[in-house]
C-alpha cells in the first residue's frame, strides 16, 4: 500500500527569520494542526451525478430567486435601474453556468460552468452583505435590514454552492461527467 | 392538561443519552475506520465504493488483503482510536444495549406521564406554524414557543424526528448489519437495499445525529445555555450563574468518562474485553444465538468479486501442496471424540452428497459479498467422530501462522478459532472445500475452510488442518476463544 502524496511545506532555515518559520512550523506539526487542516483529504465521495445535480438545484434556486425579485417580488416598489441590470444579468449568468455544469461535454466548459456559478454565488453574497452594512447607491432602505428570509435563504444558496465547489476543488468531491478512477 | 416541565426522570435521561450517544459516536467511528469505504447493495467490490475516508490506496498487482485498509484514526474522533476495532465494537454494543434501554424508558416515561405530548404534534396547524419558525430564524429572530409548551414548532417536529425516527432508524439499520439476523431473515436485508446499503444509511444517520447535535448546542446557545440549562438539570430556572457551572461540571464528567474508556482500552484491552463482553456476550446468546441460517440467495446475486481477509500460509508445505491440488493435505479430527480419524480432500468428498448454499459473508471490518459454498455439512463429521458427552466445543487449527503471513495483523502464532458445540448442528453450517462451482481458491481457505453463516466471518477458519473437540478452551493460545480474540480483542462469538 502507499500514502497519496503528502504537500510538504517549505521552511526557509536560513538566518534568524529561518529559524522562526521553522520553530511555528515545528510546533503547528507537534500540535497535529497541519494534519487538522489536511483533514479534509481523508474525505471522497465518488457521487457524481449527485454533486452536479445538487449544484445545479443551487445555482437555478440563486437564478430564481433573482428573478422573482427581477419580475416583481423584490421588497422595494422602486430600485434604481442597476439594480435590475444586476439582478439580470446574475440570473443569465447563473442559467449558463448551470447550463454548463451538465451539458458540456469538455472538461473545461464543465470547470467554467462552476467557475461561474461560484463567481455568481459571491458576487450576491457580496452585493447582499454590501447592501446591509455599507449601502448600494439609491438604496438606503436596505441598510441593516437583515430580517428579511428570502435574502437569508438566498445568502445560504450561494454559501452552499461555494461550499460544493470548493469541495470538488480540494478533490473530496467530483463533478459529472468526472468519475474517480478507483480500481484497488 | 399535563404540565410540560422537566420531571427528573426526563433531565437523568438527557444526560445519560448524551453521554451514550457521544460513546456511540466515537465507537462506531473507530468501526468505520477499519474498512473505511462505503458501499450500496450486498457488495464491497473495489471501486465501486461511494465515499472513503483512507488515503490508502491498495496496490493492484499483487495480493493485498482488508487488514491492509485499516485506517488508525485519532482517538479525538474515534474509541479508543489507533486501530483498535475489537476494543471499538466492544465500547459500541455495551453502549448501544445502554442507549436501548435508556430508550425503552424514555419511550415508556413519555406515554406514561404525558410528556409526550412536548414531542408529538396532534394538530396539523404545525406545519403553517413551522414554517413561520423557518421564516422568523431566517429573520435573524426567535420564534414564540408553542403556547403552554417548552418548544418552538419546529423545534417539536425535529425533536419527533429524531427520538421516534432517526433513533429507531439507527437500531434497524444497525440491526441489519448482524450476519446472525440476515442469515435468519435474509428479507430483512433486503428491505433496506442490502448489507452494504445498511451499512452506508446508518453511517448517513450517524450524519444526521452530529447535524442535530450541532443545531440543538447553537439553539441552546442562542436561546439561552444557563436559562434552558438550568431546566435540563435542577428542573426550574434559579441561580443561572450555578446552571452555567453544573452545565459546565457535567460536560466535563462525561469528557472525564470518554478520556477514562480511551486509556482503559489503550492500556488494559484484555479486561475492557473481558468486562464488557461479559454484558455483550450474555445479551448477544439470548437475542441472537438462537437465529439460525436460512439464506438461499439466487445465482444472479452472487457477487463478481470477493475481498480477502487474511493472507494464505507461506509455507513450503502448504505451497507443495497446492501445486499437487492437495492430494497429499490431511485432516486431522480428534479430541474429544470416540472415533478419532484423519481424513483426506477424497475422504471428505466421500462423507455425503455435497451441500451448497448461496449466502451472504460478513467480515467483521464491515465489507460483505455473496458468495456460493460447496462441501460437506459440518454435522455429517460430528456423526462420524461421535463427539464425547464432555466436547462444549471445537477448535479449528489452521496452517496459517499470522506472524509469517499477516504482516498487516497484530500479533503473531497459528492461526485458530473456537466454535461452541451448539452451532455444530447448524444446518448451514459447512466444511467448504468449493467456492462459486470450483476447488476453493487458496486466498479463501483452500483447500477446507469453515462456513458458519450467522457468525461473523472471522469465525469461520480457513486453511484448516486439524480440528479438535474441547471441553474447555481456556488452556488454548491465551483463552479468548481463537487468536483474533486472543490477539485483536474480538468477542469469541459474533452474532453481530
Amino acid at each position: 500500500m502507499a500514502e497519496a502524496p503528502g504537500r510538504e511545506v517549505a521552511v526557509a532555515t536560513d538566518g534568524r527569520a529561518g529559524a522562526g518559520l521553522a520553530a511555528i512550523a515545528q510546533t503547528a506539526r507537534w500540535a497535529g494542526i497541519a494534519q487538522l487542516i489536511s483533514f479534509y483529504r481523508y474525505i471522497a465521495f465518488n457521487v457524481p451525478r449527485v454533486t452536479t445535480t445538487v449544484g445545479i438545484v443551487v445555482l437555478l434556486g440563486i437564478a430564481a430567486i433573482r428573478l422573482y425579485w427581477l419580475v416583481g417580488g423584490f421588497p422595494l416598489p422602486v430600485y434604481p435601474a442597476y439594480l435590475g441590470g444586476y439582478f439580470g444579468l446574475l440570473v443569465a449568468v447563473a442559467v449558463l453556468a448551470a447550463g454548463s455544469m451538465v451539458i458540456g461535454l469538455k472538461p473545461r466548459l464543465v470547470r467554467l460552468g462552476w467557475v461561474l456559478g461560484s463567481v455568481v454565488s459571491v458576487a450576491s453574497i457580496a452585493m447582499y452583505v454590501a447592501s446591509r452594512t455599507v449601502g448600494l447607491p439609491g438604496l438606503p432602505r436596505l441598510l441593516r435590514w437583515w430580517d428579511y428570509p428570502l435574502g437569508t435563504f438566498a445568502m445560504a444558496l450561494a454559501a452552499l454552492f461555494v461550499a460544493l465547489h470548493l469541495s470538488v476543488v480540494t478533490g473530496m468531491n467530483v463533478a459529472y461527467p468526472q468519475r474517480r478512477d478507483w480500481h484497488d | 392538561m399535563v404540565v410540560l416541565d422537566y420531571p427528573a426522570w426526563l433531565r437523568i435521561e438527557h444526560w445519560v443519552n448524551v453521554l451514550f450517544l457521544t460513546l456511540l459516536i466515537r465507537s462506531g467511528i473507530e468501526i468505520v475506520a477499519t474498512h473505511p469505504k462505503l458501499y450500496r447493495g450486498n457488495d464491497s467490490r473495489p471501486g465501486t465504493e461511494w465515499a472513503r475516508f483512507t488515503r490508502k490506496t491498495m496496490p493492484t498487482d499483487k495480493l493485498y488483503d482488508t487488514l491492509d485498509e485499516e485506517e488508525s484514526y485519532s482517538s479525538l474522533v474515534s474509541l479508543p482510536g489507533h486501530k483498535n476495532l475489537g476494543m471499538g465494537r466492544h465500547w459500541h454494543f455495551v453502549t448501544v444495549i445502554g442507549w436501548i434501554l435508556t430508550g425503552i424508558a424514555y419511550y415508556i416515561l413519555l406515554f406514561a406521564t404525558g410528556q409526550w405530548h412536548r414531542y408529538l404534534p396532534y394538530s396539523w396547524s404545525i406545519f403553517p406554524e413551522t414554517w413561520n419558525d423557518i421564516l422568523t430564524y431566517l429573520s435573524f429572530k426567535l420564534p414564540p414557543l408553542l403556547p403552554g409548551e417548552p418548544l418552538d414548532a419546529i423545534q417539536k417536529l425535529t425533536y419527533a424526528g429524531v427520538i421516534f425516527l432517526l433513533a429507531p432508524f439507527q437500531i434497524l439499520t444497525g440491526a441489519a448489519q448482524s450476519p446472525a439476523v440476515e442469515a435468519r431473515f435474509p428479507w430483512y436485508v433486503r428491505l433496506w437495499g442490502g448489507r452494504q446499503s445498511a451499512r452506508s444509511l446508518h453511517f448517513l444517520g450517524l450524519l444526521a445525529f452530529l447535524g442535530f447535535i450541532a443545531v440543538h448546542l447553537t439553539m441552546v446557545g442562542l436561546w439561552g445555555w444557563p436559562q434552558l440549562n438550568a431546566l435540563m438539570i435542577f428542573g426550574h430556572v434559579g441561580h443561572l450563574g450555578w446552571a452555567l457551572a453544573a452545565s459546565l461540571a457535567i460536560v466535563a464528567a462525561i469528557v472525564v468518562v470518554h478520556i477514562a474508556a480511551t486509556v482503559w482500552s489503550l492500556k488494559s484491552p484484555r479486561s475492557v474485553q473481558r468486562a464488557l463482553g461479559f454484558v455483550i456476550n450474555h445479551g448477544r446468546l439470548v437475542a441472537l444465538r438462537p437465529m439460525v441460517s436460512r439464506q438461499r440467495y439466487p445465482q444472479s446475486a452472487l457477487s463478481p468479486e470477493h475481498r480477502v481477509n487474511g493472507k494464505p500460509p507461506d509455507s513450503d508445505d502448504y505451497k507443495v501442496m497446492a501445486v499437487h491440488h492437495f492430494v497429499d493435505w490431511t485432516l486431522h479430527v480428534g479430541g474429544l471424540v470416540e472415533y478419532p480419524m484423519t481424513l483426506t480432500l477424497a475422504d471428505l468428498r466421500a462423507l455425503g452428497d455435497k451441500q451448497t448454499q448461496r449466502v451472504l459473508h460478513n467480515c467483521v471490518q464491515g465489507w460483505s459479498s455473496v458468495g456460493e459454498w460447496g462441501g460437506v455439512p459440518f454435522r455429517n463429521l460430528v456423526e462420524l467422530v461421535k463427539p464425547l458427552p464432555q466436547a462444549r466445543h471445537i477448535c479449528f487449527l489452521t496452517m496459517q501462522d499470522t506472524g509469517r503471513d499477516e504482516p498487516s495483523a497484530e500479533g503473531a502464532g497459528q492461526f485458530y478459532e473456537v466454535l461452541d458445540m451448539s452451532l455444530a448442528r447448524h444446518p448451514q453450517c459447512l466444511l467448504a472445500y468449493e467456492m462459486n462451482g470450483a476447488p476453493l481458491p487458496i486466498e479463501h481457505g483452500a483447500p477446507l475452510r469453515l462456513r458458519i453463516e450467522n457468525q461473523v466471518g472471522f469465525k469461520m477458519a480457513k486453511w484448516i488442518s486439524q480440528i479438535e473437540f474441547i471441553s474447555d478452551y481456556h488452556a488454548i493460545g491465551q483463552g479468548m476463544g481463537g487468536w483474533r480474540e486472543d490477539n485483536v480483542y474480538y468477542d469469541k462469538d459474533v452474532e453481530v
